[in-house]
C-alpha cells in the first residue's frame, strides 16, 4: 500500500511540455497604459476600451478577497505580462495549412489533432494558444444554422452590437476584484452566439492553453443562447510543467434568454504544481449565467489541476420557472488547494437547482466546498437540492464544506445533505478478495463516488474524465 | 458584492467607565477596558458574526446602563419566575439574590443536596470547590488581554463589567437527582433611567465521575441588553444535562455565550431554547479535549413578529475517537429570521471522530426567513461526519393526508409543528419545563391564525 502511496506522489505531470513559441508581449506591469496597449494591439473601438478602463478604475480601489480558504504567497500583479500572443509569421492563417505548424504539434502532443477532430468528432475547435486564437474549425457548418462561435476578439470586430449588449451583463466589469481584473486586461477568448429558436447543431469545444512564462491568462467567453436556443459547450485543458506560479482569470458569462437551455462542461487540468507544491497555476475564476422564463443553465465540472482554484460556477435563476444546476468533481493532492462551488440565486416562481458536488482530497491537499443558495423572496415555490461528498485520502489531507442557505419565503424548499469519509476497508477488501489489485479497487471506487457527475459529461469528456481521474489518484490510496 | 467596508463599532467611553466603576473596590479592570477601547465590538463582516445583526444590537448596548440598585418585589417575582425542583439560585442585574435564592441546606428542598455538590455565589463557596472555581473563572471568564481574539469584545465586556458568579461545583464521584436551577433576571429601568444592561455569569464544573443536571434560565422585566458567559467543564466520565432558556422581554437584546470542555469519556447532553427578546444570539463552544467523550446538543428557537435568532455553534474535535451529535430547529413565524451557523472542526490527528448535524427550519409565514451553515471542516481521515439542512413549509402532503381523516386544519397544523418540535424538546427535564415549552409553540401556531 505506501509503495503505490509513493508511487502516486511521485507521478510527473503527463502534459508538461514547453513549445518553444516566439511571443509578442506587452511591458511587464498593469497600468492603464497596459490597457491602452492591449486594445490598441487588438484594434478596439473606443467603447470598448473605455469599458476596459472603467473596470481598471474599479480593480486598483479594490484589494484581493481573503475569506476562501486557500494559502499562496501574495500575488505581485505588477509583476507579469498582461498581453503575450503568438506571433504571426506574415497574414493571418486562413487555413489549417497556414496554422505555425509549431502550434499545430503543441496541439498534437496535446492529443488535440485538429484534423482528426475535424474529420471525426465532429466537435468545432477554438484552439487558444496564450491569448490569441489561432484556428477555428466547422465555422461553415455552424454559420448555416445561424450560430456564430467565435474568438471573442472577431467578435468583437464583427459583431460589435452583440458583444455590447451582452458583454458584462451577467458578470459586470465591477462584480469582483478577479473579475474586474479580467474585464480590464482580457486578452481573448470565446463568443458564441445561438439565435431564437436554433438548437446548436453540434457541441462546441475550446481548448485553453497556457504558454508563455509568466504570463497570466485572462480569457473571456460570453455565450449568448436566444429564446428556445440550446447549445453545448466544452471547454478544456492542460498546460506545461513550470516552476513560477501563473495567474489565470477567466471569466465565464452565459446569458439564457427565455425557454432556452445551455450546458456548459469544464475538465480542468492545468499544472498543479510539483510534489513539495513549488509552481502550479493559480486559477481564480469567475463563471456566472442568467436564466430567464423556463430557461436551463448546467455547470458540469472536473477540475484536477491548478495549485489553487477559486471557482463558483452560478446561475441566477431570474426567470419563473427557470432550472440550475451544477455537478462537480474537485480532485486534490499533493498541495493542491481548491475552494470551490457554486451560487444558485433564486428570484423568479418556482426556480429549481440541483447541486451534486464531488470532492477528492489526498497528499498534503485541502478541498473546499463553498456553496451559497438564496431564495429571494419573490422566489416563490422554489426548490433547491444540494448534496456535498467528501473523499478523504491520507490523515495529512483537508476536506471542508461551507455551504450558506439564506431563505426568504415559506413556500420554498431546501435541502443540504453533505458526508466525508474515507475509503471503507470493507470495501477495498470486498473488492481484493474479488481479484482485483488496491489501485484497480481504489479507481473503481472513486470513479463510483464520481459516478453521478460523470453521468452528465458528454460522452467524450466523461471517458477523458475517468482516465484523468486514474492518473492524477494514481498511488493516491493508502 | 457588498463594495461598503463595515468596521467593528467602537464603544463609547461613557459606557466603559460605568462598567469599570461599576466595579470599584475590586482589581484593576483596566486590561479589558484597554482591549476594548482597541479593538472594540465584533467585526460584523467576519464570518462568525455574519448574520447577527450587530449594528442594531451595538446600539441597543451603547444605550444602556447597568441598573442603579438592584431589586424587585418577590410578588413579582413569584410570578414571572418559574420553578423546576431543586434548588433554585437567583441573580437580579447580575448580582446574587440571596433572598430570593433557595439555601442549599434548606430542609423545604425536596430533595436536599448531597454533601459534594455545592451551588451558589463564588465569593461565597470556601475550599477546593472555589479554588476550582475561580481557577475556572480566571482561565474562561476573565481571560488576558492576550487571550482574546479580535472579535471577543463581549466576552471582554462581560470580564470587564460582568456581575456575580453562579457557580454549580459537584466533586468527583458525585450524583446530583434533582436539576439545579440558575435563574438570572434583568430588571425593568425605572422611570427615565436608560434601559438596564446586565452581565450575568454561570460556571459549571462537573467532576470526574459526577453527574448533574442544570437548568440555566435568563429572563428580563422590559427593554435592555444581557450579555451573559457561561462556561462548564465535564470532567472525566463526568456527564452533564444542561438546558440554558433564553425567554428575554420582546423588546429586550441578548447576547449568549456558553464555552464547553468535555474530557476522557465525560457525556454532554445540551439544549439552548431560544423563545424572548427581539434580536438575540446563542453561542456555543464545544471543544473535546478528552478521548471517548459524546456531546449531543440540540437546540430550538421559537421566533414571531419581528424578532431575530442567530445561533453560532462550534464544535472542535481535539482528540481522537469522540462522537458528537447536533440537531438544531428553528419555528419562524411573522417577519421573523432565524439563522444557524454550525461549524465542526475534526483536527489534525482527530481519528475515529463520528459527528452528525441537522439543522431543520420551518417557516410558518411568507415573510418569515432562515439562513443556515452547516459547516464542516476536517484535517483527519479517518472520520465519519455528515451534516443536513432543510428550510421548507409544513409538509402538504402530511396536513392533506391529516385533513382527509378529518382533523381540523388548525389541528392538523399545530400537531405537525408540535411533531417538529418534538425531536428537541422530549428530551427536556423536568416534564413541567417540557410542557411550558408546547405551550409557547400553541400560542405561536394560534398567532398564526389569528
Amino acid at each position: 500500500m505506501t509503495d503505490t502511496v509513493e508511487g502516486l506522489v511521485e507521478r510527473e505531470y503527463a502534459f508538461g511540455f514547453h513549445s518553444d513559441i516566439e511571443t509578442d508581449r506587452a511591458p511587464k506591469g498593469l497600468t492603464e497604459e497596459t490597457i491602452r496597449f492591449i486594445s490598441a494591439k487588438k484594434n478596439e473601438p473606443e467603447w470598448m476600451l473605455a469599458w476596459r478602463l472603467s473596470a481598471y478604475g474599479y480593480f486598483v480601489t479594490q484589494s484581493e478577497p481573503t475569506w476562501a480558504r486557500v494559502h499562496h504567497p501574495e500575488i505581485d500583479y505588477q509583476d507579469m505580462y498582461y498581453w503575450a500572443a503568438p506571433k504571426p509569421k506574415g497574414e493571418a492563417p486562413k487555413s489549417l495549412d497556414e496554422v505555425d505548424p509549431e502550434i499545430i504539434d503543441t496541439f498534437n502532443k496535446l492529443g488535440i489533432s485538429l484534423e482528426e477532430q475535424k474529420r471525426l468528432s465532429g466537435v468545432a475547435v477554438d484552439a487558444i494558444i496564450d491569448s490569441v486564437s489561432v484556428a477555428t474549425t466547422f465555422k461553415a457548418t455552424l454559420a448555416e444554422a445561424g450560430v456564430i462561435f467565435c474568438s471573442f476578439s472577431e467578435a468583437v470586430q464583427d459583431h460589435p452590437e452583440l458583444v455590447r449588449k451582452y458583454l458584462g451583463s451577467v458578470v459586470g466589469p465591477r462584480d469582483n476584484f478577479f473579475a474586474a481584473l479580467n474585464s480590464a486586461v482580457f486578452s481573448d477568448g470565446s463568443f458564441c452566439f445561438v439565435p431564437a429558436g436554433v438548437k446548436c447543431p453540434m457541441e462546441l469545444s475550446t481548448y485553453f492553453r497556457i504558454n508563455a512564462e509568466n504570463t497570466g491568462q485572462f480569457e473571456r467567453t460570453l455565450i449568448v443562447a436566444e429564446e428556445g436556443a440550446s447549445v453545448s459547450y466544452l471547454e478544456g485543458c492542460t498546460a506545461p510543467m513550470r516552476d513560477e506560479n501563473q495567474l489565470h482569470a477567466a471569466v465565464v458569462e452565459i446569458v439564457a434568454l427565455d425557454d432556452s437551455d445551455v450546458k456548459y462542461s469544464t475538465v480542468q487540468n492545468w499544472y498543479p504544481g510539483d510534489a513539495e507544491g513549488r509552481g502550479g497555476i493559480y486559477n481564480f475564476v469567475t463563471k456566472r449565467g442568467r436564466a430567464g422564463n423556463r430557461a436551463k443553465i448546467s455547470w458540469t465540472q472536473v477540475e484536477t489541476g491548478s495549485a489553487i482554484t477559486w471557482k463558483y460556477p452560478s446561475v441566477i435563476l431570474a426567470g419563473d420557472d427557470a432550472v440550475g444546476e451544477f455537478y462537480s468533481v474537485a480532485v486534490t493532492t499533493n498541495h493542491q488547494q481548491a475552494d470551490t462551488g457554486t451560487k444558485m440565486i433564486h428570484i423568479g416562481r418556482n426556480t429549481s437547482s440541483t447541486i451534486v458536488s464531488k470532492g477528492i482530497s489526498a497528499g498534503r491537499a485541502q478541498n473546499t466546498y463553498r456553496g451559497e443558495v438564496k431564495v429571494m423572496r419573490s422566489a416563490e415555490g422554489a426548490r433547491n437540492y444540494t448534496q456535498c461528498d467528501s473523499l478523504l485520502m491520507g490523515p495529512d489531507c483537508g476536506a471542508h464544506t461551507f455551504p450558506y442557505v439564506e431563505v426568504k419565503n415559506d413556500s420554498s424548499q431546501i435541502e443540504h445533505e453533505a458526508s466525508t469519509s474515507k475509503i471503507s476497508e470493507d470495501q477495498l477488501f470486498y473488492c481484493r478478495q474479488r481479484g482485483l489489485s488496491e489501485e484497480d479497487a481504489t479507481n473503481m471506487i472513486v470513479n463510483g463516488f464520481c459516478r453521478e457527475v460523470f453521468d452528465e459529461l458528454p460522452m467524450e469528456y466523461a471517458v477523458e474524465a475517468q482516465a484523468l481521474m486514474r492518473i492524477t489518484l494514481e498511488g493516491a490510496v493508502g | 458584492m457588498s463594495t461598503a467596508v463595515r468596521t467593528a463599532a467602537r464603544i463609547p467611553g461613557e459606557l466603559l467607565d460605568s462598567l469599570a466603576g461599576d466595579r470599584a473596590g475590586e482589581s484593576h479592570p483596566t486590561v479589558w477596558s484597554e482591549w476594548l477601547e482597541a479593538n472594540g465590538l465584533p467585526d460584523p463582516s467576519a464570518e462568525e458574526w455574519r448574520y447577527t445583526p450587530l449594528d442594531e444590537m451595538a446600539e441597543a448596548l451603547f444605550a444602556s446602563r447597568p441598573a442603579g440598585s438592584p431589586g424587585i418585589d418577590p410578588a413579582t417575582f413569584d410570578a414571572v419566575a418559574p420553578r423546576h425542583g431543586g434548588v433554585r439560585l437567583v441573580f437580579i442585574d447580575g448580582r446574587f439574590s440571596e433572598e430570593l435564592s433557595d439555601s442549599p441546606a434548606s430542609a423545604d428542598l425536596e430533595e436536599p443536596l448531597p454533601p459534594g455538590a455545592r451551588v451558589g455565589e463564588l465569593c461565597g463557596l470556601q475550599g477546593p470547590h472555589a479554588a476550582d472555581a475561580a481557577e475556572l473563572l480566571g482561565r474562561w471568564a476573565l481571560p488576558q488581554g492576550e487571550d482574546l481574539a479580535p472579535n471577543d469584545g463581549f466576552r471582554a465586556l462581560n470580564a470587564l463589567g460582568g456581575g456575580d458568579t453562579a457557580v454549580v461545583s459537584i466533586s468527583p464521584g458525585v450524583a446530583v437527582g434533582s436539576p439545579i436551577h440558575i435563574l438570572h433576571l434583568r430588571s425593568a429601568a425605572a422611570g427615565d433611567d436608560p434601559p438596564t444592561l446586565s452581565q450575568p455569569r454561570t460556571l459549571i464544573d462537573v467532576g470526574s465521575g459526577a453527574s448533574c443536571r442544570v437548568i440555566e434560565t435568563h429572563l428580563s422585566m422590559g427593554a435592555g441588553f444581557t450579555n451573559a458567559t457561561t462556561r462548564i467543564r465535564v470532567g472525566v466520565d463526568g456527564h452533564l444535562h444542561h438546558i440554558r432558556v433564553q425567554d428575554e422581554h420582546h423588546a429586550a437584546h441578548h447576547m449568549g455565550d456558553t464555552v464547553v470542555e468535555t474530557h476522557r469519556g465525560a457525556h454532554l447532553e445540551s439544549i439552548a431554547v431560544n423563545l424572548g427578546a427581539s434580536r438575540s444570539r446563542c453561542g456555543i463552544d464545544l471543544a473535546l479535549c478528552g478521548e471517548h467523550a459524546t456531546a449531543d446538543l440540540s437546540g430550538l428557537s421559537l421566533l414571531s413578529a419581528d424578532q431575530r435568532c442567530d445561533t453560532v455553534l462550534g464544535v472542535d474535535h481535539r482528540v481522537p475517537n469522540c462522537t458528537s451529535s447536533q440537531d438544531f430547529r428553528s419555528i419562524v413565524d411573522d417577519r421573523a429570521r432565524s439563522s444557524f451557523c454550525g461549524h465542526v472542526l475534526v483536527d489534525h490527528g482527530a481519528a475515529g471522530t463520528d459527528s452528525s448535524q441537522s439543522n431543520r427550519n420551518l417557516l410558518l409565514s411568507r415573510r418569515a426567513q432562515a439562513d443556515t451553515r452547516p459547516w464542516l471542516e476536517i484535517l483527519a481521515d479517518d472520520v465519519k461526519c455528515t451534516h443536513g439542512a432543510t428550510v421548507g413549509r409544513i409538509d402538504e402532503d402530511a396536513r392533506f393526508y391529516m385533513l382527509s381523516r378529518g382533523i381540523p386544519a388548525e389541528k392538523a397544523e399545530s400537531m405537525l409543528i408540535g411533531a417538529f418540535a418534538a425531536e428537541v424538546i422530549d428530551d427536556v427535564e423536568p416534564p413541567a419545563l417540557r410542557d411550558t415549552l408546547y405551550a409557547r409553540i400553541d400560542e405561536l401556531d394560534q398567532g398564526a391564525h389569528s
